[in-house]
């Protein structure tokens, strides 16, 4: 694993960073790499603001239960056409 | 929020003589098909944004919900593919919300909104029969600059298939990269690449007004 990292792996590394999916060695490499360039570093700052974004409680999500509750109606009601 | 705030805001919309639209503009798409398997997966959070902030009720959002997909799979007949799937869905909510707040202002004996036919000759059940696909643009993409969740659930649509798939298993649902390579049958570095795409045009898509 290298530390010094290309704008392409520097961009995936920095992907994982948003789904605390990069190791400690991972983020540094971004660190180091957006030290370096701008583009990189746009892109991270950029990144970071769509992370907060998608996770601002003002973005609301359905309930597991209520959608599977809908889909087994939506199931129900597509079977009922079929046999029809 | 003021209950005739929003149906005034909505009202219009319904009022749309058919006969006054030149039928020659709605042929020129009519590509879009309705796959009602699929609509909980990939509209139910959008729809959910959308409702949410009409009604403040969590429940009552979800049985408004239920209700809208029911409701398009009675009316799927009547869909032309002018407009897409997910336009289609918000004008049967849109009408479902209204409905909502006829119900509750015909308990307090306050009903004001009236939903009119063009014409005598065409009344009956108004919801089923004119989920139009045209009319409702406008009003949705205003909304899109209004609301956080619905504009991003809205950008979220605009990814190719696979990729809104992908991205909303990861960063909605929260599910692990291994599950997802497996159910894709994918490779971890395919996940993020995929993944890297999808922020990318989400970002762009949220540029504007959000970013």
């Amino acid at each position: 694993m290298k530390l010094f990292v290309d704008c392409k792996k520097a961009g995936h590394l920095c992907d994982k960073v948003q789904y605390k999916d990069a190791s400690l060695f991972e983020k540094l490499s971004v660190v180091v790499h957006n030290m370096v360039c701008k583009h990189c570093s746009d892109y991270s700052e950029r990144n970071l603001r769509l992370t907060k974004l998608i996770n601002d409680p003002k973005c609301k999500k359905m309930p597991e239960d209520c959608k599977k509750r809908i889909q087994q109606e939506l199931d129900r009601e597509l079977a009922k056409d079929q046999n029809k | 929020m003021c209950i005739c705030k929003i149906l005034r805001s909505l009202q219009p919309i319904i009022c749309v003589d058919l006969h006054h639209v030149d039928t020659t503009d709605l042929t020129i798409m009519a590509d879009h098909q309705l796959n009602p398997q699929k609509w909980v997966d990939k509209y139910s959070d959008y729809l959910y944004n959308y409702t949410i902030v009409k009604v403040s009720d969590k429940e009552i959002a979800e049985d408004i919900i239920s209700e809208t997909f029911l409701a398009g799979l009675k009316s799927m007949k009547n869909f032309k593919g002018e407009a897409s799937e997910r336009t289609w869905l918000i004008s049967i909510l849109k009408r479902k919300i209204i409905d909502h707040y006829r119900k509750i202002n015909s308990n307090k004996g306050k009903a004001e909104v009236r939903m009119n036919y063009a014409s005598d000759e065409e009344a009956g059940d108004w919801l089923e029969e004119r989920v139009a696909d045209p009319f409702d643009r406008t009003a949705e993409d205003d909304l899109e600059n209004t609301e956080l969740g619905v504009a991003i659930y809205a950008c979220i649509d605009k990814l190719p298939e696979k990729q809104a798939a992908i991205f909303r298993k990861k960063t909605i649902e929260g599910q692990d990269t291994e599950t997802i390579c497996k159910e894709f049958d994918i490779t971890p570095s395919n996940l993020w690449v995929i993944i890297h795409r999808a922020r990318t045009a989400l970002a762009s898509c949220l540029e504007e007004n959000w970013l």
